[in-house]
């Protein structure tokens, strides 16, 4: 009777850690979304990048073979057509590696986004992915550039092939930067022929899609999209990718346009965040439309 | 609470948890992390009671939401309803074979893919029920069990080593309680 009532007393011990820990989960849940950028948890979180950001980042460097492993896996539903001109160009791209030397590559990664800088005309910081995204709910990547290099969160970031996406979450030492792939990310863009303007949308699969392009805009598949600049986010003029294809019935109002990127921005190893202030993004804009 | 038994699962947790923090996002399947901060959170529910299940649930869940981009809170709240409900079943469950813990893990990796998507859902954070089940829910509720499949052999073998020890353990409490009633 006495172990008997023993265990009851511990199952309703367990009851009311269960109960303290919901109310204690909710209250953090609704302070999260009660409080702005600038709150708390949004601190406390960004505070816990410090322990965790090396952890990854070494993880990073010994998880290069378990990722060769998991792209062959996210490969695996690809079209024999489609397998079949990747092989052709694996084989040029395998006689490049060959000659080159892995500093080189780095030497012209490294260029291209200084080009990119240069380019644009903007005021950028330079910045290595140390990290993926440590969830399957977004897409998302870390980098090792944070508030001590003036990185704030806004701020857009590209890579040498053109815009990828946006500082998250800003801790001392790193960034968390949310790719425009994922489906909370909005990017006012264009269509650069027919400057027709959008909004280009992530999705939960990471497909693109540009959303209110009217039916009677002209549009072509492999055209390229474009930051319109609109919103004072993202500098005029950034390249994002290109239309994959075009949909759209009788009666409805808008196009369904795919878009693909012009690069996996999941596996960009090193990235440019602009820095430059509002003011001298508005000035980009302005050149950029004379 | 068997030492030998604690000393094994607080190794279990500490594996566990580099394994999230620095293999998990470099193993990800198109987007897809396993989320091995599951694997402590349900045998702290099987092995041990009923707060042992909330808090290791509570703190793990804390920790996939500090790690990751969303609503911080939702993890915790997911993962200390799933160590509670584990706690819930039979001590026995590791006495026949590793499947069933496993199996019961699956279900409780679906249950806690889908409440949190349901979150997602209900912030505005996800956009649709049919997409995130398709493409976040179900692959990775796979991913997450074909972890505990590598995880609960190893798991399984390790208690089944204990278990004349934890056995004798008991026999040698039991006589020792027996003694003091007879005092």
């Amino acid at each position: 009777m006495r172990i008997i009532g023993t265990a009851r007393k511990k199952n309703a011990t367990g009851w009311y850690y269960l109960l303290a820990f919901v109310i204690l989960s909710l209250v953090l849940l609704t302070c999260w979304a009660r409080e702005g950028e600038d709150g708390v948890l949004h601190d406390v979180r960004s505070g816990s990048k410090v322990i965790t950001t090396p952890l990854s980042h070494f993880g990073s460097i010994l998880g290069a073979p378990f990722r060769a492993v998991g792209n062959a896996f996210s490969n695996m539903g690809t079209s024999p057509s489609e397998i079949a001109a990747l092989k052709y160009q694996n084989d040029e791209l395998m006689a490049q590696v060959m000659q080159l030397e892995e500093y080189r590559q780095e030497a012209e990664r490294l260029q291209g986004l200084l080009a990119i800088r240069d380019a644009y005309n903007v005021q950028a910081v330079g910045a290595s992915v140390i990290g993926r995204s440590s969830n399957s709910w977004s897409f998302s990547i870390e980098i090792n550039k944070g508030s001590r290099d003036g990185i704030e969160v806004g701020m857009p970031v590209m890579n040498s092939a053109g815009l990828i996406g946006q500082v998250e979450d800003v801790s001392y030492m790193s960034s968390t930067v949310r790719l425009i792939t994922d489906e909370n990310s909005g990017v006012a863009a264009m269509i650069q022929s027919s400057r027709a303007e959008g909004i280009l949308n992530g999705s939960i699969n990471g497909t693109l899609y540009l959303n209110y392009i009217t039916r009677d805009q002209k549009v072509q598949v492999g055209d390229v999209i474009i930051t319109s600049g609109m919103g004072g986010v993202y500098p005029k003029g950034i390249a994002i990718g290109e239309i994959v294809s075009v949909e759209g019935d009788e009666g409805d109002l808008y196009y369904t346009i795919v878009v693909a990127p012009l690069t996996s921005a999941r596996y960009s190893e090193e990235v440019l965040v602009l820095t430059g202030d509002e003011i001298e993004v508005s000035r980009i804009d302005q050149q950029a439309g004379d | 609470m068997e030492d030998t038994d604690l000393r094994f699962y607080l190794i279990v947790c500490v594996i566990c948890l580099l394994l999230q923090l620095m293999v998990a996002p470099n193993i990800a399947i198109n987007g897809i992390v396993p989320n091995i901060l599951f694997v402590p959170v349900t045998l702290a529910g099987f092995l041990y009671d009923s707060r042992w299940g909330c808090t290791v649930g509570f703190i793990a869940g804390l920790l996939l939401d500090l790690l990751g981009v969303g609503p911080l809170g939702g993890m915790a709240l997911i993962c200390s309803i799933m160590g509670f409900a584990c706690s819930l079943l039979p001590r026995s469950i590791f006495s026949e074979s590793w499947l069933s813990p496993v199996g019961w893990f699956a279900l409780c990796a679906l249950g806690a893919n889908l409440v949190y998507g349901l979150l997602l859902l209900i912030m505005g954070e996800a956009s649709s029920l049919g997409g995130i089940l398709l493409y976040r829910i179900i692959p990775n509720t796979l991913y997450d069990s074909a972890f505990a499949f590598l995880v609960y052999p190893f798991v399984y073998w390790q208690l089944s080593q204990n278990k004349p020890r934890i056995r004798a353990g008991h026999r040698a409490s039991r006589r020792k309680s027996s003694g003091k009633k007879l005092k």
